[in-house]
């Protein structure tokens, strides 16, 4: 099974890679400036340090691509496993670490962005075995909620709410495609309602429920936990319609925001690019998005095409919500902007994701 | 069967893109919100910075090889306005235009444009800074900004260059060196107190961002003394300008690079940026007949001449096809080197025609001309030499003796240097060391350099240099007492663009030199653009300014010398007695004098003559009056040449007199075309009348061929005649 089938590298997808390429390549250029004030000569470490896993994330892509998606099937379970005990061994080993304790090897490891795989390589198994057309009752969701909460719940338990919320959004992405009866809609939204109240009682910290509280009015206090959403409101502003130019910035080369190379890297591209500069960058994602449905559509089986339904929308939740935290319109939580935001762990499960969603396309024709 | 597998999820997915689709809608709606339409978060963003400056920290130094500084940086005040926060603009204005000493008006027109920030005056004293503080104008604030200043002035100004007002090195050391001189840049924010007072928050700068020092192999001492010589020869002649480069022809380290006009780059937002370029470097000039020391050398070192063989010069012209080339005079049958000591074109061009063309054209590629030095100096010129594969049997011809081809001053150094290093061309160095964070002189090192000609070739060719300088020779007042000198001269007509051909006015005078010439210690290279007077020849005003430059060089590293005080001599009396001339002067030229003055240069190292003597030529860089009219008042006496001469009419030459008393034979110009009598009268200095068509060739002259003058203003009457057989032999000057 690990021959290359000739069709297969025939039908290779040179329009995602090709998307995905620039995108990692725009967001190369802007961490490049957003990482450059105080740095001596040259480029940052940062930076250097995202070059080399931009190498490693495309080395895991080809990686994944190589391998017939349809083996993973059978792995499905014990990737599954594994991913559950890789997110448990921080609380075991690490010490509380940025209010969190989800990362691994002094800060340098998260593994709950490798979960986030993992669970989708078990909702499309599980979903390639039992339909999501064939569903009709919530009672048959129990067990793909089950697949979804556990991962959740520890993640939760580490205090990494962003990475816990954007767990969950996952599994949501394939909710869509079961068919319950609206009522049955009403009472999953109900429950999941009262869960986040829960959660809001019982499962934030202050400082958790102090950021939403200043999203919802950010002149609470502008000079503290409000602060990097007014900053980052001013950056975009200061920006305009084509930017101030890239290592112009004021804002961003002044280091007003404090996350501006990672879950703020998107003020520091509006800022200098402009609207048009953060409107191109946005479609991209958007035609990545659409590629990746396309993808779907287009599979050879059920697996494929839910395995590629799960990476869009592993995709798509980090990207709108870390975009939208940036502009104001969601609170300020923990969440980078894929292919795009500094952090090697991140950018290697995205490459993994990609080489997931190129396996599934370049084999769409191969029996 | 893949129909099967999505059926019913593809109107799901119909969903999921909708959902997408409206998600990005919201997203750019409230982008374009944010960015286009809603202003208040750049609004917010102004207020928490008035304004971002762009501040470099300060340049590092150039200082001279012994550390002497050239260029150093001060904090200078500079007034700027946030006009938003003025109270009363035109108040405002009125008040600052006083103590800036602006117009009222201009300022108020600035003050009322609503720029966030505006600079009203850089770089103020610091007492109109202190006033316009008591003032105490809201809206009105003064910052430090780092300033160039160049302590020794116009002293080696288009070499060290300057940087701009915002800190960029954009002419010479301070534009090849800025990445190294550079502080780097920071932002300094200008913030705005409660109570409308402008505040520059300057963080507390750290150390190592200030720019590195830059070590030059300059020798300010030696600079100033050439520079010295320069402005009295420029003076003297009446020239346009002119250039004067030392190499230390082992190291090719440049000691001294004089030009003039001088530039101030203290003053240079006054000055015409051109003007500030250097000619040494940027400049390429034709080099004359200085070519043939490079030819012969390269002939020698091809074994097609041998350094006693004798050439023919026939009767002192040589047709090659589309030109006739001309000696001044007939010199008959001359030695090698004597072709360079009277500086025989006709010779010249046999030796190159042995040479043959594609070896004459590698040795002078090998000496450096057609090439950038690769000096690093910014914009340097590579000079003019075609391919051989281009020149004509006439360009060869020319090529020989310095014409069709044109080379930097710096470029002429480092060859003559080359000569003078055993045959080995070494790249210009400008630059010794740059200082690294720590602290440390960092050396750049040394290249090696490339063998041009054998060691045999390049001492046999320094040697028959030194004959140009003998009594007989074009270049005797280049001759320094005591010491072995070797040149040759060199003079070149200017190419007159407009009229598309070799000017009959303008003309360059060249020298170069090595001395002293059994141990070269300084190789150097003058020029001087546009000597006015009936003298314009490398001889009458290169020569004498090499002599001037080197021995003012030689007294500053401890060797006392002083230019020779030489009579010119008829040619045809000395071949006559030559004999006795090479004997002599070979006794008088390693007198016990010469051991004496290294041995005082060992008692006085160099560092004694070091800053406070550069200080004072700096401040009053015109020439020392005492050897400038000692030279052009006396020239009837000789301390080398042995008084075998009586001293002629010493009455005559009286001090106020530019133009020293000559003795002169008079040419043949029976012949010759208006050009070429020209050209043979510039370089005897005589003042020629001309009668007839001047299309033609000189049919008569006055005084005759052969006659012996001695004045002050030589003058030759010639008539010309334009008979149609004779049209066949006009030559013509080739572009």
């Amino acid at each position: 099974m690990l021959r290359i089938d000739r069709r297969s590298i025939q039908n290779f997808d040179w329009v995602l890679l090709a998307i995905v390429a620039i995108l990692v390549s725009a967001g190369l250029v802007n961490l490049m400036s957003a990482t450059h004030a105080g740095v001596e000569s040259g480029t940052s470490d940062i930076f250097r340090r995202q070059v080399l896993a931009v190498g490693v994330a495309f080395a895991a892509m080809v990686g994944v691509c190589v391998i017939d998606y349809r083996r993973l099937a059978r792995l499905a379970m014990p990737l599954y496993i594994g991913s559950l005990a890789f997110i448990v061994l921080p609380i075991l080993v690490s010490p509380a670490n940025r209010g969190a304790q989800a990362w691994l090897f002094d800060g340098r490891v998260q593994p709950s962005e490798f979960a986030k795989v993992a669970l989708i390589v078990a909702l499309a198994r599980y979903f390639q075995r039992n339909p999501p057309t064939e569903i009709t009752r919530v009672t048959q969701l129990g067990v793909p909620i089950a697949i979804i909460a556990l991962p959740v719940g520890i993640i939760a338990l580490q205090n990494d709410v962003g990475v816990a919320l954007l767990t969950l959004l996952v599994g949501v992405t394939f909710l869509p495609f079961v068919r319950i009866p609206l009522p049955a809609w009403a009472g999953l939204g109900a429950a999941g309602l009262a869960g986040l109240l829960a959660f809001w009682s019982y499962g934030l910290k202050d400082y958790q429920r102090t950021r939403i509280l200043d999203f919802l009015d950010p002149s609470r206090d502008p000079l503290a936990s409000g602060y990097q959403a007014m900053q980052s409101r001013i950056a975009v502003g200061s920006g305009g319609l084509f930017g101030t130019g890239w290592m112009e910035g004021s804002q961003t080369q002044l280091r007003f925001l404090p996350t501006q190379h990672s879950d703020f890297v998107f003020s520091v591209l509006a800022e200098e690019w402009g609207f048009v500069g953060s409107a191109l960058v946005l479609s991209l994602y958007l035609i990545l998005l659409l590629w990746g449905l396309w993808v779907a559509r287009n599979a050879k089986d059920a697996f494929g095409a839910m395995l590629a339904v799960g990476v869009v929308g592993a995709l798509f939740w980090p990207a709108t919500i870390n975009v939208a935290m940036v502009l104001g319109l969601a609170p300020v939580i923990g969440v980078p902007l894929p292919l795009f935001s500094y952090g090697g762990s991140a950018l290697l499960s995205a490459g993994l994701l990609v080489g997931l969603l190129l396996n599934v396309s370049m084999r769409r024709y191969v029996f | 069967m893949r129909a099967a597998t999505l059926s019913g999820p593809s109107r799901r997915l119909r969903l999921l893109c909708l959902l997408f689709l409206a998600a990005f809608l919201v997203l750019a709606a409230r982008a374009t919100h944010l960015t286009v339409f809603d202003s208040r978060g750049k609004g917010w963003g102004e207020r928490q910075i008035h304004t971002v400056l762009r501040l470099s920290a300060p340049r590092g130094l150039i200082v001279d090889r012994r550390g002497v500084e050239l260029a150093v940086t001060v904090q200078s005040p500079s007034i700027y306005v946030v006009p938003d926060d003025l109270d009363d603009r035109a108040q405002t204005a009125g008040a600052l235009a006083r103590i800036l000493d602006l117009d009222a008006r201009d300022l108020a027109g600035q003050l009322e444009r609503r720029q966030r920030f505006s600079f009203v005056k850089r770089w103020v004293t610091r007492d109109e800074a202190e006033r316009v503080r008591e003032l105490e104008l809201p809206g009105v604030g003064i910052l430090k900004e780092p300033r160039r200043a160049y302590p020794a002035g116009a002293l080696a100004g288009q070499l060290v260059g300057f940087a701009n007002i915002d800190g960029e090195g954009v002419r010479g050391i301070e534009q090849q060196h800025d990445r190294t001189l550079r502080g780097r840049e920071r932002a300094v924010i200008v913030e705005r107190t409660a109570d409308r007072r402008l505040l520059v928050v300057d963080p507390s700068l750290p150390r190592d961002m200030a720019g590195n020092d830059v070590r030059l192999t300059l020798d300010a001492t030696l600079q100033a003394a050439a520079e010295g010589a320069l402005a009295a020869a420029v003076e003297r002649s009446g020239a346009r300008g002119g250039v004067a480069v030392t190499l230390d022809p082992k190291t090719g380290d440049i000691l001294s690079l004089a030009e003039w006009p001088p530039t101030d780059p203290n003053v240079f937002r006054q000055l015409d940026f051109p003007s500030t370029r250097s000619r040494a470097f940027l400049d390429a000039f034709e080099p004359g007949s200085t070519m043939k020391a490079f030819l012969v050398a390269g002939a020698l070192d091809a074994g097609v001449v041998r350094p006693d063989e004798s050439f023919d010069t026939g009767p002192g012209w040589l047709r090659v096809p589309g030109k006739t080339v001309r000696d001044h005079r007939p010199y008959g049958v001359i030695d090698l080197s004597e072709v360079l000591q009277v500086s025989s074109n006709v010779g010249a061009v046999l030796i190159g025609q042995r040479l043959e063309a594609r070896r004459h054209y590698e040795v002078l590629r090998r000496f450096g001309f057609g090439r950038s030095t690769e000096s690093g100096f910014p914009q340097e010129s590579s000079g003019i030499l075609r391919s051989y594969r281009d020149w004509k049997t006439v360009d060869h011809a020319t090529i020989s003796f310095g014409q069709g081809i044109s080379v930097t001053p710096v470029q002429l150094a480092a060859a003559t240097a080359a000569l003078a290093n055993n045959g080995v061309w070494q790249k210009p160095r400008l630059v010794d060391a740059l200082r690294k964070k720590d602290g440390e002189w960092e050396v750049l090192p040394r290249e090696v350099g490339h063998r041009v000609v054998s060691r045999d070739a390049a001492r046999t060719t320094l040697q028959m240099m030194e004959s140009v300088v003998s009594a007989s020779g074009t270049g005797r007042r280049a001759a320094l007492t005591g010491l072995r000198v070797a040149g040759k001269t060199g003079t070149a007509q200017k190419f007159d663009a407009s009229a598309g051909r070799y000017s009959h006015s303008r003309y360059l005078a060249w020298f170069i030199g090595v001395t002293p010439a059994d141990d070269p210690a300084l190789a150097i290279a003058v020029v001087i653009d546009e000597p006015q007077g009936p003298a314009h020849g490398g001889g009458d005003h290169a020569a004498p300014l090499f002599a001037q430059v080197a021995s003012a060089q030689l007294a500053q590293l401890g060797i006392v010398t002083e230019p020779a005080r030489l009579r010119p001599v008829p040619f045809r009396t000395l071949v006559a007695e030559r004999s006795e001339f090479e004997e002599k002067p070979a006794a008088g030229t390693t007198p016990p004098t010469r051991n004496t003055a290294k041995k005082a240069a060992r008692r006085a190292p160099p560092e004694l003559a070091g800053r406070t003597q550069v200080l004072e030529t700096a401040a009053e860089p015109a020439p020392k009056p005492a050897v400038a009219t000692r030279i052009a008042a006396a020239p009837a006496h000789s301390a080398a040449v042995p008084a075998s001469l009586p001293p002629v009419s010493a009455a005559a030459s009286v001090a106020a007199r530019p133009v020293p008393h000559r003795t002169h034979l008079v040419p043949d110009f029976r012949g010759e075309t208006l050009d070429s009598a020209r050209r043979m009268a510039a370089e005897d200095a005589l003042v020629l009348e001309l009668e007839g068509d001047r299309r033609g060739l000189a049919v008569e002259q006055h005084p005759a061929p052969g006659t012996i003058l001695v004045g002050e203003e030589l003058r030759i009457k010639l008539r010309f005649s334009a008979g149609p057989e004779q049209r066949g032999t006009v030559s013509k000057e080739e572009g």
